[in-house]
């Protein structure tokens, strides 16, 4: 019985390992889409939200059924758990994503305002956070789980910056506005995948040493 | 709940447990069976104990109301106390602390008497007043949920019953000469799911007023039935806590992975 639970559980991690290299690629080509100033990609960002959503609800199925047939406990009850919770913010990535696609496509209605921000380096942080919070989930790495918490305040950092830079243009040159919200709304939503693999990370954490490190920062500020 | 291994959740003094254990030793000639417990049982709470045949849960729960005395080359040391009162002591009058610690076992034992005769054979031995006995045994049998079913049919052999009414009449019989912990050791085993269940309920009325400590094999019994749980292997407490701590956080990597499955 051991062997055969012990199966369900690596079905769930190569679906989510695999769901997770999806969201990675989506993000990646919805902000090189906005580089390029291209709608090309987004057909295939489209596609692959299909494919995530179809991921997310196969997983809790796996893990339902996992759940009423095994009855597991301990560490193999809370790794079952947040890996439906992972598999929800995967599928929420993939709608920031989808999202970053819409807004570029927002972008392109208007003039061509070439505005410099620092969007793509605020894009390559984010996607190694992802990246990172994935790889904790599929080695335990509670350390590198860790980095990823560490690494959020960089990507708040990112977003004012980039806000305040965009409204500092738009108010000097109010025909770049359109334009502007645009990218702020990007901005935005790669802040949002940014909390969504800190999320991951505080999941990886639960899973492996029972700790839940959830809201302990804003507890701290408070 | 306190042990060796250090686990505290809640420490409580010998005052507020129902019962406290200290360096308890016990030994079956010279197998060590019970290797230095240290344990404190919450009152009106359940307790279970959990580990592979052999660990010792039984032979533990046993001494609580001194069982294995009986039993050739049985040898305890170590400090018992029920109420803060020593329950090892040679002084201990034995009809006197079972009546206060009564046991329900794996099979259910009703006598091949009359459903109020069982019931009224405790009150009986103990010498209470005879006409109080229709009073009593309507109080305990009604306790355990069986007064519908069986008030028509008091007359009739206990014998005739469902192995989960023998059971709970069993628990009747306890109940009448009014104890204050009841030992269940692996009480459902004989009874099928439904029957296990209505058992499980009747353990959640009961330990309102009763102190409940129960030996079980099945795992998921204990997870979805006790407030506290005990994991027990080769004869050590490895670790007690509230029920959820074990089944979701243990600390202790033995009670991991007997609880897991991944040994025992």
């Amino acid at each position: 019985m051991r062997r055969h639970f012990e199966e369900q559980i690596a079905e769930c991690n190569t679906r989510l390992a695999h769901m997770g290299a999806v969201a990675k690629r989506m993000i990646g080509k919805s902000i090189q889409c906005l580089v390029d100033r291209s709608a090309e990609g987004h057909d295939e960002v489209f596609r692959h939200e299909v494919e995530i959503n179809s991921l997310q609800i196969e997983i809790d199925k796996r893990v339902i059924s996992t759940l009423a047939l095994q009855h597991p406990v301990a560490t193999d009850l809370r790794l079952l758990v947040m890996a439906t919770k992972i598999a929800g913010e995967l599928e929420r990535v993939g709608d920031q994503a989808v999202n970053i696609c819409q807004n570029t496509a927002s972008l392109l209605k208007h003039a061509p305002a070439e505005i410099l921000t620092n969007i793509p380096e605020m894009a390559d942080l984010v996607r190694e956070m992802l990246r990172e919070s994935l790889e904790a989930f599929v080695r335990r790495d509670v350390g590198l789980a860790q980095r990823v918490l560490d690494t959020d305040d960089k990507v708040d950092d990112f977003k004012d910056q980039i806000f305040f830079q965009l409204l500092g243009n738009m108010m000097t040159e109010p025909v770049v506005i359109p334009s502007a919200l645009a990218l702020i709304l990007v901005a935005r939503n790669l802040e949002r995948v940014a909390d969504h693999a800190t999320n991951i990370a505080e999941e990886v954490i639960y899973a492996v040493q029972g700790r839940d490190v959830r809201h302990r920062r804003e507890d701290a500020e408070q | 709940m306190s042990t060796s291994a250090g686990a505290l959740d809640s420490p409580k003094t010998a005052v507020e447990s129902k019962i406290w254990v200290r360096k308890l030793d016990a030994w079956y000639g010279s197998f060590h069976a019970l290797k230095d417990i240290n344990l404190d049982i919450p009152s009106r709470a359940i307790t279970s104990m959990i580990g592979p045949s052999g660990c010792g849960k039984s032979t533990l729960l046993r001494c609580f109301n001194r069982m294995n005395e009986g039993i050739r080359g049985f040898r305890v040391e170590g400090e018992i106390r029920l109420d803060g009162s020593d329950i090892l002591g040679r002084g201990v009058e034995l009809t006197q602390l079972r009546k206060r610690v009564g046991m329900v076992f794996q099979r259910p034992n009703p006598f091949p008497l009359s459903v109020f005769e069982n019931v009224a054979y405790g009150p009986r031995v103990h010498g209470g007043s005879s006409s109080r006995l229709p009073e009593i045994v309507e109080k305990s049998v009604r306790a355990t949920g069986l007064w519908d079913d069986l008030k028509d049919r008091l007359g009739q052999n206990a014998l005739s019953l469902s192995p989960e009414q023998q059971q709970r009449l069993c628990i009747s019989r306890l109940l009448a000469v009014e104890p204050e912990v009841l030992l269940m050791d692996e009480p459902c085993s004989a009874l099928d799911p439904i029957a296990t269940a209505r058992i499980e309920e009747l353990m959640q009325e009961l330990k309102r007023d009763y102190t409940i400590i129960i030996v079980t094999h099945n795992m998921q019994q204990a997870s979805r039935a006790s407030d506290y749980c005990g994991f027990m292997w080769l004869g050590e407490l490895v670790e007690v806590a509230a029920t959820p701590i074990i089944f979701t956080k243990p600390r202790n990597p033995r009670t991991e992975g007997y609880v897991t499955g991944r040994f025992g």
